[in-house]
């Protein structure tokens, strides 16, 4: 099955007055239909970068130097904002941001800013009067579970508790009927239980409405709960991705098996990882795990290998592993 | 194992106002009605969902938030009942390490300068001993000396918190509330600050109060814990008999709900609805009734108290008996 979303060996640096930041090096994901795909990493990997790439919401100062994001068999880089913004993001691409308090404007109610957004991306062959995004955004909010959904469309943003707020955020967007979702750490803010109950309506609504999802987060036990698939950056290089089962049941990248083992649910003895992430001010040469790594060969600094694919379908970025 | 803190029927009400010629306004009743007991040498974990007064109750076992009611124990001797001044010198045994140690240091003052701080007002006149201390402390959390000359910004989050550490441990404490102590920080950082907490309490006989919502943390490194659940302790066992056997409805509703790293994990179903009520306007009886779904109508009538449900666990619910064998049976 062809990806839905096909991350090409994309390489991006951000001009800083520091110098150039090589934030991606040739970073490779595929999401399929039907996928939900964690991105997992720790702080400074470059995974929001790479949801922002894939958005077209990257700053000024970044610069793509190679590489490809295609979408359905589009590539989004050479696309202008407008041309993004018409046809993809809001649209095709939904996004559900990490702190649903931020995302919305204080000052209006809830239905008109998701009327907005239905008025500016609804797709071209649906009606786009207020009246059909009012429609449609009600049996969104009663989908989503708020209470007295009716009653909800002239609330303001404050009146709602955080969980709710995430839930007219998943409904805002999923109001264009996307086939993507982009979720950006979308439970951090918020309590176990109320995490539980997000999780439990975006799986529920990928099955029904057969959306990807690319799900960010930094946490393996919300990997372990929703995810289909994972992929593990470090420092800006993609090291491992497959397979949720596979991967975190049996991690092969060095990186990989470093993380899981520093989870507390894992944890044999209580160490981290020795080292620390090196500056993309200046990364070193090859893999840029390579310094931190305990089984690094002399090739490491030569060359970083891209995803290999191995026999159980995951792909593992370290030279080991390369066929 | 000695009781060093002990709190009874402990209450804190903050804001609200009384009636007269305006409309009154209830408190929100933060700690409502807490027994604790921590003991010598061992981390205590508190946990709970966000508004259930763990860092109220952190702040009060510190004397820094005044406590409405109840009696709070040091060694023994009272300690509560005090103006804010006199509490705090009182307890000035106990430490708090604040959840955001970024924000926490003056970004205009250097390491060094913000210890120097803390000493001084910890009655250490004599400059020498200040470095001496500074630099002991600093090795100990495994930072280098050069640290001290450098300001906040310039050191990363996962040494911010080896400062914020240092800057509590140069008053040689010996009980050491940490609230929130790893969050915000990478798996990698978190093990290593995990690592550390456990030595420096081996190399300096302290006491933790480890007040976390992320239960597999302190499933890892607590010897006991206290579920919060609006202002109430609502159950308190060692570590391994509380993830083994909740007995409360809420803590295995918490257990149930939080995620896992497990290669076979999937979601369960939802393991309570809704959010918790105001804590201006608790609900009759049980205070977890509206959300519970062993609640009978007797919930609403009797408000339960933390009783004995095995050695050293205590359980605040009407029908933990039912409940479990209940779950026996099936």
């Amino acid at each position: 099955m062809t990806a839905l979303l096909d991350v090409q060996a994309l390489s991006l640096s951000i001009r800083t007055p520091e110098g150039v930041a090589h934030i991606l090096d040739r970073v490779s994901l595929r999401v399929r239909r039907g996928q939900i795909m964690g991105l997992v990493g720790e702080s400074g990997c470059g995974k929001s970068t790479l949801v922002k790439a894939v958005l077209g919401v990257l700053p000024q100062n970044a610069r793509a130097t190679s590489g490809r994001v295609v979408f359905d068999g589009t590539d989004l880089l050479p696309l202008r904002d407008r041309e993004l913004a018409a046809r993809f993001r809001g649209r095709r691409i939904g996004f559900i941001p990490q702190d649903p308090a931020l995302a919305l404007n204080p000052m209006f109610r809830v239905g008109t800013q998701l009327l907005e957004i239905w008025r500016w991306h609804a797709p071209a062959d649906e009606d786009r009067s207020a009246a059909a995004g009012r429609a449609r955004i009600l049996a969104l909010f009663r989908r989503v579970q708020l209470p007295d959904a009716e009653a909800a469309l002239s609330r303001y943003p404050h009146q709602f508790s955080g969980g709710q707020r995430q839930r007219v955020l998943i409904a805002a967007a999923l109001l264009c009927r996307p086939e993507l979702v982009v979720a950006d750490e979308p439970t951090t803010a918020l309590d176990v239980t109320t995490q539980q109950q997000i999780l439990l309506l975006i799986r529920d609504l990928a099955r029904e409405m057969t959306l990807s999802v690319l799900f960010v987060t930094h946490d393996f036990g919300v990997v372990s709960a929703l995810c289909t698939d994972v992929a593990v950056m470090y420092a800006g290089q993609m090291v491992e991705a497959g397979g949720k089962r596979a991967l975190l049941g049996d991690p092969c990248h060095p990186y990989t098996q470093a993380l899981i083992a520093c989870h507390p649910d894992r944890m044999a003895r209580l160490a981290g990882i020795p080292g620390a992430v090196p500056s993309p001010l200046a990364p070193p040469s090859g893999c840029r795990f390579r310094p931190r790594c305990g089984v690094a060969l002399p090739g490491c600094a030569a060359r970083a290998p891209g995803l290999s694919p191995q026999t159980d379908g995951r792909g593992v970025g370290c030279l080991r592993f390369d066929a | 194992m000695s009781v060093i803190l002990a709190a009874r029927g402990l209450k804190v009400l903050l804001g609200g106002r009384r009636g007269g010629f305006r409309r009154a306004v209830p408190p929100v009743r933060a700690v409502d009605g807490v027994d604790l007991d921590l003991h010598a040498g061992e981390i205590l974990g508190l946990v709970g969902e966000s508004g259930c007064g763990k860092t109220t109750l952190g702040r009060t076992l510190l004397g820094q938030q005044r406590e409405s009611a109840g009696e709070i124990t040091l060694h023994g001797s009272v300690v509560s009942g005090l103006a804010p001044r006199a509490a705090r010198l009182a307890r000035s045994a106990v430490r708090y390490v604040h959840q955001d140690p970024g924000a926490a240091l003056d970004p205009w003052w250097s390491i060094g300068a913000t210890l120097q701080e803390a000493l001084r007002m910890g009655g250490i006149t004599d400059a020498a001993e200040r470095a001496a201390r500074i630099a002991e402390m600093l090795a100990a959390v495994g930072l280098d000396a050069t640290v001290a000359q450098r300001y906040p910004h310039e050191v990363s989050g996962g040494q911010l918190r080896r400062v914020g550490l240092a800057r509590v441990l140069v008053l040689r404490p010996e009980i050491v509330i940490l609230d929130e102590p790893t969050s915000g920080l990478d798996l990698s950082v978190q093990a290593t600050v995990l690592r550390l907490f456990q030595d420096l309490r081996a190399r300096f006989g302290l006491t933790y109060v480890f007040i976390s919502h992320d239960l597999s943390v302190v499933r890892l490194i607590c010897d006991r814990v206290a579920v919060m659940y609006l202002g109430r302790v609502v159950e308190t066992a060692p570590a391994a008999t509380l993830f083994a056997c909740p007995r409360h409805p809420y803590t295995a509703a918490l257990m149930q709900a939080a995620p896992r790293l497990d290669a076979d994990g999937a979601l369960g179903a939802a393991a309570v609805a809704g959010d918790p009520p105001s804590a201006v306007a608790l609900p009759s009886g049980c205070r977890f009734r509206t959300r519970c779904i062993h609640a009978e109508a007797a919930c609403a009538a009797a408000d339960p108290a933390l009783e004995e449900a095995g050695p050293q666990h205590q359980v605040a619910c009407l029908r933990w008996r039912a409940i479990a064998a209940q779950a026996a049976g099936s």
